[in-house]
């Protein structure tokens, strides 16, 4: 396709055009006979000529710059979930075979799936954390105790991680809270507050104690799970479910407008 | 034309396709994403939300269109809609000249000299320039396809190149005019 000089450009857009090759044939050469005849004009094409085969090279090197091998791990092998379900179960089984360790409970400790250490941490976390979410079911998030005990264990692990988590600061629309724990992860508390959403299941949002500097809110998606992380100051945060993207994303809005540490 | 409608589960042979095209296009991905962002952390992300994304609006794909332009789009529309705004609001601001010239060591010097003034010019254009150079003239895409990709008329394709055109030749303007300056001194 070419482009048809009018009137309202510019003379630096027809030169442009012109170097581009985005002119017809006809046009073209209504170009070339102003330059033969106009040395102002020709002088500025001059000006804004420059050799492109350079200019693209001194960008290839930053195709060999770019993290080829890392990223090319985090494409998604499965295709997006609809729904838990028998799915959920079958990977769950999976992860079982593949020999990873899970402990569930007030002090649970959890290990990274086995030859992923070589990874940056914030994407060892996101894929532990997911590892261990999508084998949840509702029950794992059964109510220990009635609010009082909620309460308790908000206070516990606020104190855990040094940062004030109130009851009114985690709720969220449509999802129910059910617990909060403190985790560890390779030295690292990691706080998970455990919510249960009516269509999708267990939900969790996790906040670990870990200076990533800040980072605005991602998309990711980690053994089925969808998840949106973020950090801020001395914490990093995950919103994980098995629900869509864009309700974790609105979560992830209230959250982080509560959490700005 | 490339926009992200009504999400639907990527399944399915497309998303299967699109799957295997990811890879050989990761370079060039990131690389798009290291000039709008200029930060290397998040021309990681970027990927991989890029990624993500296409998988989960597989279906949005036309059989037969271009890949690579189709997720340039994608990587763009993330840019412009998510993490840049999050950029700004969070104050840190856009340029982090530091992360910004990635030349290679091996290179020899004149062309790295070279290479690194491109660089420094490219990045000195406003966002909106640096965007359609880098897609016509280190990507080669035709006027039509950077105004697909950008989503704005090809007429303002042509003044967004022109202006480029223009800023970068009075910034080797003066990047010459220095070199001679030294020169003399």
């Amino acid at each position: 396709m070419t482009i048809k000089l009018t009137d309202d450009m510019s003379p630096d857009e027809v030169l442009v055009a012109y170097l581009d090759g985005a002119l017809g044939a006809e046009d073209s050469r209504e170009v070339e006979a102003r330059l033969e005849s106009e040395p102002a004009f020709a002088a500025r094409l001059a000006e804004l000529d420059f050799d492109i085969d350079a200019f693209r090279a001194a960008f290839e090197p930053m195709l060999d710059e770019a993290p080829r091998a890392r990223l090319e791990t985090a494409i998604p092998k499965a295709a997006p979930p609809v729904r838990a379900g028998r799915r959920a179960l079958l990977s769950a089984l999976a992860a079982a075979v593949a020999g990873i360790a899970i402990g569930i409970g007030g002090t649970g400790v959890f290990l990274a799936p086995r030859g992923e250490d070589s990874e940056p941490w914030p994407l060892r976390l996101r894929k532990t954390v997911a590892s261990y979410m999508r084998l949840y079911t509702d029950q794992t998030f059964a109510q220990q105790g009635g609010s009082a005990a909620m309460q308790a264990q908000l206070a516990r692990v606020s104190s855990e991680l040094g940062l004030n988590i109130t009851s009114d600061a985690i709720q969220l629309p449509g999802v129910e809270f059910r617990r909060a724990e403190t985790l560890n992860y390779e030295g690292h508390p990691l706080a998970q507050i455990g919510y249960v959403d009516p269509t999708y299941g267990p939900m969790a949002f996790c906040i670990a104690k870990a200076e990533f500097g800040h980072q605005p809110p991602i998309v990711d998606r980690q053994h089925d799970m969808n998840m949106v992380y973020w950090s801020s100051g001395r914490y990093a945060y995950i919103v994980i479910g098995r629900n869509p993207v864009e309700e974790l994303q609105q979560f992830t809005n209230r959250l982080r407008s509560r959490f700005s540490a | 034309m490339f926009g992200l409608g009504g999400s639907k589960a990527g399944a399915g042979p497309l998303a299967h396709d699109i799957r295997a095209g990811l890879p050989p296009l990761i370079p060039r991905l990131w690389r798009y994403g290291m000039v709008l962002s200029q930060r290397r952390d998040i021309a990681d992300d970027l990927v991989q939300a890029t990624c993500l994304r296409a998988l989960e609006h597989a279906d949005q794909f036309v059989p037969g269109s271009r890949l690579d332009h189709w997720l340039f789009a994608i990587l763009r529309s993330t840019w412009i809609n998510d993490l840049r705004k999050q950029r700004v609001r969070t104050g840190q601001g856009l340029v982090d000249p530091g992360e910004v010239s990635i030349v290679d060591e091996r290179t020899d010097t004149e062309r790295r000299v070279f290479a690194n003034q491109v660089m420094a010019h490219v990045n000195a254009l406003p966002e909106a320039q640096r965007d359609a150079v880098f897609l016509a003239y280190v990507e080669g895409f035709s006027y039509r396809e950077v105004a697909q990709t950008l989503d704005i008329p090809i007429g303002t394709v042509m003044s967004r190149l022109a202006n480029a055109r223009a800023k970068l030749a009075s910034l080797r303007a003066e990047t010459h005019d220095a070199a001679a300056g030294g020169r003399r001194r």
